[in-house]
C-alpha cells in the first residue's frame, strides 16, 4: 500500500502546516480593526481610544472574527480547486471512456464536498460573529449554496442509476455542467455588490499573508491526502469484490 | 467581577466563541472523516487476508 | 419587455432541461431526480429573470439598467448552458 503511505505522510505534513498557520494566525498575524465599540468607563487596553462623547469612550474594535480567515478561505479555495479537478477528470473520462477516470472524478468530487461543507460551517460561524446573523441571501452565499446542492445532486444522480457505464457517463456530464457554477460563485463578489468581503483586492500585510499561504498549502495537502486515501480504498474494494466474484464461480 | 475587566473581556471575547467553534469543527470533522476512511481500509485489508486464505484452501483441495 | 425575458428564459430552461430530462429518464426515481438536478441548476437563471421582470413591471429609477443587467445575466447563462448542453448531448444519447 504505497498510496496509503503517501497519503498518511501528506496528511501529517498538511496537519502540521495548518496547525502552524493556526498559531501564526493568533500570535503573529496583524489584528484587523473595524468599527468602534462604546464603553462607559475608560479602559487600559491596547486598542486605540478614538473619541470621547456623552455616550462613553469609543475604542477601535479589534476584528477578532477575522481570524477565521486563515482557515475559511484556504478551505474554500481548495474546494473550488478540487471541484475543478473533478470536472477535469470528468472530461478525461468522456474522451477516453476509461473507468479509472470516472473513479478519480468521483473521489475528487467527494473530497470537494467535504471542503464545501467545512467552508459552509466556518462561514456561517463567521457570519454570526461578524454580521450577527447565521445566513443571508447575498450573491456569494447563494451561489455557493447552489454549488453545494449541485454536488449533492451529483451523488443522488449516481446512486439512482444501476447500469455502470451509463452511471459513469451521466455522472461525468453532470459534473461538467455543475462546474459552471464554481467560477460564477468565485467571481460574483467582484461583479455584483455583495457584503461578503473581498480580501485580496486591497492587498494585505505580510504578517497576514504568510499564515494564509501556509494554511492554503497545508489544506491542499490534506485534500490530496484524502483523495489518495479514498482512491486506495476504492481500488482495494474493487479488488476484493473481483476476488469474491471469482470465488463464487 | 471587576466591571472594567467585564468591559475588557466583552471587547475581546465577543467573537471568540464563534471563531473557536469554527476551528474546532473544522479539525474535528477532518479527523473523524479520516478516521472513518482508515477504519474502512483496515476492514478491507482484513477481508483480503480472509479471501487469500480461502483461495489457498480451494487450491489445496 | 416582458416577452423578451420570457423568450430568453425559456431558451435557457429548454436547453438544460432537455439534457437533464434525457438523463433522468434512465434513472430509478425519474421525477424526483429531475427536480434535484434541475432546481439548483436553474437558480441563477431564475434570479436573473426575476430581477429583469421586476424592473420591467415596476419601472422607476434605474429600472432600465436593472432590466438590461438581468437580461445580460440571462443571455450569458443561455449561451454557456446551450454550448455545454450541445457539446454533452451526444454522450448522454450514446450511453
Amino acid at each position: 500500500m504505497k498510496q496509503l503511505k503517501v497519503a498518511i505522510v501528506l496528511l501529517v505534513v498538511g496537519g502540521l502546516l495548518t496547525t502552524a498557520a493556526f498559531f501564526m494566525a493568533f500570535y503573529t498575524a496583524e489584528v484587523q480593526r473595524f468599527g468602534t465599540i462604546t464603553v462607559t468607563e475608560q479602559l487600559d487596553t491596547a486598542y486605540p481610544l478614538q473619541s470621547v462623547s456623552a455616550d462613553g469612550f469609543q475604542y477601535g474594535r479589534p476584528w477578532f472574527s477575522q481570524k477565521i480567515f486563515y482557515f475559511h478561505v484556504p478551505v474554500a479555495e481548495a474546494s473550488f480547486l478540487v471541484f475543478g479537478v473533478a470536472a477535469f477528470f470528468a472530461i478525461r473520462f468522456l474522451i477516453t471512456k476509461r473507468r479509472e477516470y470516472d473513479t478519480k472524478s468521483r473521489m475528487a468530487m467527494e473530497t470537494s464536498l467535504i471542503f464545501v461543507v467545512l467552508t459552509m460551517i466556518t462561514g456561517m460561524l463567521w457570519t454570526r460573529a461578524s454580521w450577527g446573523i447565521w445566513w443571508e441571501w447575498e450573491p456569494r452565499l447563494t451561489t455557493y449554496f447552489i454549488m453545494t446542492l449541485l454536488m449533492i445532486a451529483y451523488f443522488v444522480l449516481r446512486n439512482s442509476i444501476e447500469d455502470e457505464e451509463r452511471r459513469a457517463t451521466y455522472g461525468a456530464v453532470f459534473a461538467i455542467i455543475a462546474f459552471i457554477d464554481a467560477p460564477i460563485s468565485f467571481f460574483i463578489t467582484r461583479l455584483i455588490p455583495s457584503s461578503h468581503p473581498i480580501v485580496f483586492q486591497s492587498g494585505m500585510a505580510s504578517s497576514n499573508l504568510v499564515p494564509f499561504i501556509v494554511a492554503q498549502v497545508g489544506m491542499l495537502m490534506v485534500g490530496y491526502a484524502i483523495y489518495t486515501m479514498r482512491m486506495g480504498e476504492e481500488i482495494l474494494y474493487e479488488r476484493v469484490e473481483a476476488v469474491k466474484e471469482a470465488l463464487e464461480d | 467581577m471587576d466591571p472594567t475587566n467585564t468591559e475588557l473581556y466583552k471587547l475581546v471575547l465577543h467573537d471568540a466563541p464563534y471563531v473557536i467553534a469554527g476551528y474546532g469543527v473544522l479539525w474535528a470533522a477532518l479527523v473523524v472523516y479520516v478516521g472513518m476512511v482508515l477504519r474502512r481500509i483496515m476492514r478491507l485489508e482484513k477481508e483480503v487476508l480472509i479471501l487469500g486464505e480461502s483461495v489457498e484452501r480451494r487450491n489445496a483441495e | 419587455m416582458i416577452p423578451l425575458v420570457l423568450t430568453a428564459g425559456s431558451i435557457g430552461i429548454a436547453g438544460v432541461g432537455t439534457l437533464l430530462a434525457t438523463m433522468s429518464v434512465n434513472t430509478k426515481g425519474k421525477d424526483f431526480v429531475l427536480t434535484v438536478l434541475m432546481v439548483p441548476l436553474m437558480y441563477p437563471l431564475l434570479l436573473a429573470a426575476v430581477s429583469a421582470t421586476t424592473a420591467a413591471v415596476l419601472g422607476g429609477d434605474g429600472s432600465v439598467e436593472q432590466f438590461w443587467a438581468g437580461m445580460g445575466g440571462i443571455a450569458g447563462y443561455d449561451a454557456i448552458m446551450l454550448l455545454a448542453a450541445y457539446a454533452l448531448y451526444e454522450f448522454v444519447i450514446g450511453a
